[in-house]
This record gives structure tokens, sequence and C-alpha cells, in this order.
């Protein structure tokens, strides 16, 4: 190989790595403006389907259906009322209830079985920790006693027993005209390993009822969700 | 002519050397520049500060970098497991260590006798691997142990990590400890330590004493109470902002127990309004509803839903305007807030 050859060969090499680099660097940063210019265009869409609903307000009835957006910056113009109550209405529409739906006597017994499940679920013992389990059991619908897990659960060393203090059924505010849905207010205490009160908490469970042969369970719950 | 092509060879190394070096070196530079950092809207609150010993804190960094799991989050386990290493006795279920492991998922489920297994067997990196467990060598100094702190967060983060599928924190904390309980408790560290400006989830309902933080899924104000120029007028703003990005028809809860004093679309500008009267002379108000809120009449509890985020009535995004109002008086609700957003 030439001495000449050889200088050559050391630059096309040289070249072709340059190359590759910038080819990689390129592409890293067409991605990024495309990601950008989706975002954009998508909040554009948004802000638009906003404007055309708020000039259609008037029609006020309707929920709002406008698309969901990232953008942080929302504002609202100057309100007309110093005192928004001027414009009260009478007799506004009310929520449709559970009354509206369901029996008395589902409501009531259904109310029932709610609290009885909360008042042996709630309490917790580290040194027994399927205990709640259990006693809540004849509660639970078939299936969400299935669905309950009675393995790896576990204390903590800042959470190892749970008292409840107190307990309030109380009718949510999403309801369903198809099931029946408690929600369940609970205060406790809060005990570390040592026997100490850590802290009080209140808790809100959101049940399901079902409707079995043996009178109302429980077929699903959710805490701290805000349902 | 060879001591010429070695000469030349020496020279051309010296000259595409640096360049080289300077190309690798820009090229890794733009990559780590243009590469996202999946926790870059995650920052320590103050309440993190001031609760996180400072000297986890890198070790939980490290552990959540390298196995993809938000380094808050393992802050928050090992706050709810044993207040930050403070209580480290033996579980009545078994587990051990900074973040409580039971000794089968340490060494792993098929070793024989798993649970009673010695320290000398249930530390040993090589049995671990061959047993499939969790522990981990985070210090490398030969022991998985899960009363050393960098073996426990690493183990704990691995452990996360696996049981993350599709990215649900709730299920990986579930599958930590198989209590709903437990799931609320350190998903509330999780978005106190975080602040909560970045909604991880559905958000927890947070209620402490008669009080009850108002939009579970985000504690990111836009708007502060006070004077505020818009398209060059300046005028006054009689609440806060709140939103959090993905907002719309997310809960509002009722920031303490009162009652409804009004639920309409209101026609000054408050789209769907809810007016909530408490104790003590004080009203609070949940404008820009995206429906009917809770119906006049109705008692609520602090914390109770009383309606969804929308963006009705003079309004261009999705938002919860809150004001709270003293003997019909705005005032700045932000120091009633002070337990979730600071002062």
């Amino acid at each position: 190989m030439s001495i000449k050859q050889l200088v050559i060969n050391g630059m096309v090499g040289l070249s072709a790595m340059l190359l590759i680099i910038a080819f990689f660097v390129g592409n890293k940063q067409s991605e990024k403006a495309k990601s950008h210019t989706e975002v954009n265009q998508e909040q554009t869409e948004d802000l638009q389907d906003e404007h055309s609903y708020s000039d259609n307000h008037g029609s006020h009835d309707s929920t709002d259906s406008s698309t969901t957006t990232d953008e942080h910056e929302h504002v609202h113009e100057e309100y007309e009322y110093e005192n928004p109550e001027v414009d009260q209405e009478e007799n506004p529409p009310k929520q449709k209830t559970l009354a509206d739906y369901f029996p008395k006597e589902d409501l009531e017994a259904s109310k029932k079985v709610a609290e009885s499940f909360i008042k042996n679920y709630y309490p917790f013992d580290g040194d027994n920790p399927v205990q709640h389990i259990e006693n809540s059991k004849q509660y639970m619908s078939d299936e969400l006693a299935k669905k309950i897990p009675t393995t790896n659960i576990r204390s903590t060393q800042t959470i190892h027993k749970k008292k409840l203090v107190s307990l309030e059924v109380y009718e949510p505010y999403n309801i369903s005209d198809e099931v029946i849905t408690w929600n369940v207010r609970v205060k406790g205490k809060v005990f570390d390993k040592s026997g100490k009160q850590t802290q009080e908490e209140t808790y809100d469970y959101a049940l399901e009822m079902v409707k079995t042969e043996n009178g109302f369970k429980v077929d699903n719950f959710t805490l701290n969700t805000g349902h | 002519m060879k001591k010429w092509m070695i000469a030349i060879l020496i020279a051309l190394v010296i000259v595409s050397a640096p360049v080289a070096i300077i190309a690798i070196g820009v090229f890794a530079t733009m990559n780590a520049l243009l590469t996202e950092d999946p926790y870059a809207g995650f920052s320590l609150s103050e309440l993190g500060e001031n609760e996180i010993p400072s000297e986890f804190i890198k070790i939980y960094q490290e552990a959540g970098e390298k196995y993809g799991v938000n380094w808050i989050l393992l802050a928050a386990i090992h706050k709810v497991e044993t207040n930050f290493s403070r209580n480290l006795s033996v579980s009545s279920a078994g587990a051990i260590g900074h973040t409580q492991f039971m000794k089968c998922t340490w060494v792993g489920w098929s070793y024989p006798s798993c649970s009673s297994a010695p320290k000398a067997v249930y530390t040993n990196p090589e049995i671990i691997k061959q047993y499939g467990g969790y522990g981990v060598d985070g210090n490398n100094n030969g022991k998985a142990d899960p009363y050393e702190i960098e073996d426990s967060i690493h183990a704990t983060a691995k452990y996360l990590s696996a049981n993350m599928g599709g990215g649900d924190i709730r299920q990986a904390i579930f599958a930590y400890n198989h209590a709903d309980w437990y799931v609320n408790e350190v998903m509330k560290y999780f978005e106190l330590y975080s602040g909560g400006y970045v909604a991880v989830d559905g958000g927890t309902i947070d209620i402490r004493g008669d009080k009850a933080w108002i939009v579970p899924h985000t504690k990111n104000v836009t708007s502060e109470f006070g004077i505020r120029t818009l398209g060059g007028e300046t005028k006054m703003h009689k609440g806060i902002d709140i939103a959090g990005g993905n907002d719309l028809g997310k809960p509002v809860v009722a920031f303490m127990d009162g009652k409804v004093i009004y639920s309409q679309y209101n026609n000054g500008g408050y789209g769907y309004l809810v007016i909530i009267q408490h104790d003590n002379n004080m009203k609070t108000y949940y404008a820009h509803l995206q429906k009917r809120g809770i119906s006049k009449g109705t008692k609520v509890r602090a914390g109770q839903v009383i309606g969804y985020m929308g963006t009705t009535g003079r309004s261009t995004g999705v938002h919860l305007h809150f004001e709270i109002r003293i003997n019909d008086q705005p005032v700045n609700p932000r120091p009633y807030l002070k337990e979730w957003i600071g002062e």
C-alpha cells in the first residue's frame, strides 16, 4: 500500500465516521422537531374546540364536550357578577338520586350491608393480617370474594393496627341507574408496631352493591379514588 | 519506507484522535440533551425536602435510574415500611430490612424452606440468582443484604420494575403488599413528596382533619389570587386556578363540611358553579365545572365529590376556579390550602 493511498484511506475513514455521527444527531433532531409539531397541532385543535364552545355557550344545558388539553395557562375573563348568586334559580333542577331508580326497601337493605361490610373490613391487625377479610367475606359477592387476595398482606413498621372510630354511609354524586352505589366515610386510628398511635385518618370507600338470592352483597369497592 | 509508513500512521492517529474524541463527545452530549428525561415533571416538594433524609436520596436516585422507577416512589415506600429505617425490627409476617422484604421474595420462592434460610444463604448473590429472588447487591460488596440500605432500596426498585406492567404504579405497589390501604398510603406520600404537580394517576382523596384538597389528581396552581393582567387590562382575580393536564371530567371535592347553597349554570361567567356554605360565614366556590354539580341543599363532607372539572362559562381551557369568601368578601385561598400547596 502506498503512502498516498494510506493517507487517503485514513481521511475517507474519518469522513465516514463524522458522516455517521452527523446522521444520528440529525435524525434525533428531526424526530424531536416532529413530535413538537404534533403536540402543537393537538393543542391548536384543542383551543379551537374550546373557542367554538365558548362562542356557543348560550346553550348551557349541554355538558362540556371539549377535548382534553395539557395546556396549563388557563385563564378566564372577568366575571360579570361581583356576587354570582344574583342569578340564583328559585327551583334549580335536582340531580337524580338513588330513590329515583331503586325501591326504598332495596336502598335500606343495601345500605345496612354496606355499613356492616366496612365495619368488618376496615379494622386491621398486623398479627392476623387477613382476619378483616375473613370477617367481611359474608358481605361480599362470590366474585369479589374470589378477587380479594389473602396472601402477601402484611403490616408495616408504621402501620400495624387500625381501629374504627366512626363510619357514615352516604349517597355519592355520580350514581348509576343500574347499580346501587354507596360511599362510606370512615374515621379511624392507626397504631405502629410498638402500639403507639401514629395518626388519625379519614377514608372514603366507594361500594357497588349487587342483589343476590342471599340478599345484597358488596360486588366491588375502591378506596379514596373520588367516585 | 516502512519507517515512513509508521510515522505517517502515528501522525494520522494523533491528528484524528482529538477530532474523534470531540465528535464522540458532541454526539453523546446531543444525545443526552435530546433524550427525554422520564421524570422531568417530577420534582421534590418542600415537604419531601424536609422529610426525606438527605443521605438516602442518592441511593434512591441511583436505584430508580437503574430499574426505571421514580425515585420519589422508593422514598414513599421506605417511609411507609420503616419510617426511613427508624424501625428495623422483623415484622409479624417475618419481613426484614430497610424496606421489609420477605426472605422468600429476597432469595427466591423456589429455594427450599426459603422462609428459614440462614443469612449466609439469603445474602448470597449467586444463590439469589439461581432461585430467581429479588435481592440485589446494590453496594457491590459481594453480599445482597436486606439490612444494607443500598441493597434494600435496589431490591425494592427491581421488584417494582418487575411488577409495573404498562407503567401501572398502583399495581406495582399492590404487588409489594396486597392491601388497598398500603397502596393508598404509599400513593399519599408519593404525591406529597412530589408535590402532586404532575398527575400520577387518578389521584387520591386527601382529607386532613376537617379539610380536604379540592382536586385529587393535581396540585398545580396555574393562576394565583390577586391583581393580574389579561389582554393589557388589569383585573382582580378573586380565586386561584388549578389544572394539571388531562383534567376534563376529573373529580372536584368539597374543601370542608357544609351545605350546598348554589348549584347551576352561572350567567356571570362562572359556568357550572357550586357554592358551599360552611361554618364561620365561609363560602367556597367551585367554577367552570363540566356539568351541573351536586344538588342545592345537599349536606356535604370534606373530600366528597361535588362535580367534575370542565371549562364552562368564560373559560379558555379545563381548570377549576376556586374561591373562598368570608362574609361574602373574596380572600386569598392559599393560606387555607397551605398544607398542600404551601403559603
